[in-house]
């Protein structure tokens, strides 16, 4: 792969860029992340529902017992 | 009339009516992501509620005033089965959880006040108490909202705290839990 590109993909995979698009989302006042938020699901249920849950790992079930919740 | 068609509004609604009902509650999910730092899409709305099990009914009736649907038996048969049960509210579903158990306490105590895009300050869960939940579940998905908490948070989160509970609930030193912590510790505190 071009050098370039195979530079580009791995910042797009880094912890680095994670932690610049935090420091973006933290420089908005947490009432307009929320209402950012409320527009992003309005949108979010304008799409079909997935008809499941996504399932849980056959070992979250005795953790979440732990923590005082069924599975 | 106010539209019930996103999580926000519904988890704003809802937790207006346990607030009214003096029933202690913490928004959770996605949606205390957002807080804390990374909005994402989301279905669903996700509220835990403080109480003990007589109160339930009252859980009910706040809901049935915000508007929510669901069956009272089939709820608390839930409740019973798995400690949470889902309602409809316009076209958002709502997860409630309701547990008494000793992290429940913690969670409770350690609950923040946060100002909404309406002004009003409601309760959600802290972001390591969001923390325990992911760890506990350890999706995939639970594992990405997991790395966006720490890079928002970072050296912000009592990761000793995190750290009690997730020996409590992986009690054998090499569940992936606790290898996830320890990762997401190195990766994204500066303390790690």
């Amino acid at each position: 792969m071009d050098p370039r590109l195979e530079a580009q993909l791995a910042y797009l995979r880094s912890d680095e860029r994670l932690i610049e698009r935090a420091r973006l989302a933290l420089e908005l006042p947490v009432e307009d992340r929320l209402a950012l938020m409320a527009r992003l699901c309005a949108q979010a249920v304008a799409y079909p529902r997935a008809d499941h849950r996504e399932p849980l790992p056959p070992d979250a079930e005795a953790a979440l017992r732990r923590l005082g919740r069924g599975a | 009339m106010t539209k019930l068609d996103d999580a926000v509004t519904v988890a704003a609604r809802i937790a207006d009516r346990f607030e009214d009902g003096a029933i202690p509650y913490a928004i959770g999910g996605a949606l205390a992501l957002a807080a804390y730092g990374m909005q994402r899409m989301t279905n669903d709305a996700d509220l835990g509620v403080f109480i003990e099990p007589d109160r339930l009914p009252e859980v009910h009736d706040a809901l049935e005033r915000g508007g929510c649907l669901f069956e009272r038996d089939r709820a608390a048969a839930e409740v019973e089965r798995a400690s949470f049960f889902t309602v409809r509210c316009g076209v958002v579903l709502a997860d409630i959880f309701v547990s008494f158990h000793p992290h429940h306490d913690d969670a409770r105590e350690r609950r923040r006040k946060i100002r909404m895009g309406d002004g009003v300050e409601r309760w959600f869960l802290s972001p390591e108490d969001l923390a325990i939940h992911k760890l506990a579940m350890l999706r995939p998905k639970d594992l990405m909202d997991l790395e966006h908490l720490f890079a928002a948070q970072s050296a912000g989160l009592d990761v000793e705290y995190i750290r009690r509970w997730v020996e409590a609930i992986a009690p054998e030193a090499l569940d992936r839990r606790r290898a996830a912590l320890d990762d997401l510790v190195a990766r994204f505190t500066r303390a790690g």
